[in-house]
């Protein structure tokens, strides 16, 4: 190992944990007791940037938990997995999991899922401008044809399914919802995140439109998609869930068959 | 109804859709949508120093790890009911 790798490794150790101080020390010059001070102070802003970045991606986990409560989870998900990129907006991808393995989080079990739910309109907030799909896209195609399209959705664009009411619950946090809070806890719900300006949307779907669009997503042929969708649902609507489609925004383009994707 | 005719009446109602039949219209009423210009969402790489004598996020404190951690909810989890058990899957 070269010397810059293991100066590296104790300083990151250092970070990690008061415990791997010993290690770092013998490569600082100058006052063990002072030194340990100051690698105090670099592991206290590893863990502030740490929770900075949690506190800007989970908003609504950080409200219903209380800030105290959050920073506890934001220390021990950084303590399970510090940043590996330069890059802090993608730090939290796998902070729901940690919550799902977070014993005092079992009392609040609709969180994991809600943690889920921000991530992709945290991620949708990053994602690539795109000029969304018009209806003329469909003018020139006829039933057959349109029966064979894949649509492809627009970046950002993230389906969720939950056994709770992930979309009322972040809904209902947002800052023009008004703070009175009317959530049926035992309502399962499916929700869609997209990106629409400078704004990134949530909403509920039903579970016809959930399905629909999650076989879109996963590249299903517009046909097929509305076959799995009305076996579940034998009111589906197509054209209601085409007309919100192209309403709101979500649909990047349209292959037609024998296009390559 | 077989499916296939189901499929037939459901894809003619799609482009029956006044947005694909008459998408000239349409794309007026979209030009007199307003774009939303709201603030762009913080950076989470961005630096916060209020006295400059710090790295980023401005904090001096030093770190001493607490080991144990009590958590404790303040905040609107209550207000939804609190407590819960998991959710009857189905």
């Amino acid at each position: 190992m070269s010397a810059l790798l293991d100066a590296q490794r104790r300083f990151a150790g250092a970070l990690r944990g008061a415990a791997g101080e010993s290690a770092m020390l013998p490569l600082l010059a100058g006052d063990d007791e002072r030194n340990r001070a100051l690698l105090g102070i670099y592991r206290g802003n590893s863990v502030a940037s740490a929770h900075a970045a949690l506190t800007l991606a989970y908003p609504v986990c950080r409200m219903l938990t209380g800030d105290d409560y959050f920073a506890g989870l934001a220390r021990g998900h950084w303590a399970e997995s510090p940043s590996r990129d330069g890059d802090l907006n993608r730090y939290g991808a796998g902070f729901a999991d940690f919550l799902t393995r977070f014993e005092p989080v079992r009392a609040l079990p609709y969180l994991p899922d809600l943690a889920r739910l921000e991530w992709s309109v945290h991620v949708a907030m990053s994602a690539a401008d795109a000029t969304p799909l018009g209806g003329e896209a469909f003018a020139r195609l006829d039933a057959d044809a349109l029966a064979a399209v894949r649509l492809r959705p627009v970046p950002g664009f993230a389906l969720h399914d939950s056994p709770w009411p992930v979309a009322d619950i972040w809904l209902q946090h947002q800052p023009e919802a008004g703070g009175t809070l009317d959530i049926d806890l035992s309502a399962a719900q499916c929700a869609v995140v997209w990106r629409d300006g400078f704004r990134v949307r949530v909403a509920a779907l039903d579970r016809g439109m959930h399905l629909f669009w999650t076989d879109i997503a996963g590249g299903a042929a517009l046909g097929e998609a509305w076959a799995s969708a009305s076996a579940h649902d034998a009111g589906f609507d197509l054209a209601a869930a085409i007309e919100c489609a192209l309403a709101a925004g979500w649909l990047l383009a349209l292959d037609m068959q024998g296009e390559s994707p | 109804m077989s499916k296939s005719v189901a499929l037939h009446a459901a894809l003619a109602s799609v482009l029956a859709l006044g947005v694909i039949a008459n998408p000239a219209s349409a794309a007026e009423e979209k030009g007199a949508k307003e774009k939303c210009f709201g603030i762009a969402k913080k950076g989470a790489n961005d630096c916060a120093t209020a006295n400059g004598s710090h790295s980023c996020a401005g904090q001096a404190k030093v770190d001493n790890e607490p080991n144990e951690w009590v958590f404790v909810t303040t905040g609107t989890c209550e207000k939804m009911g609190g407590k819960t058990t998991a959710p009857k899957k189905g």
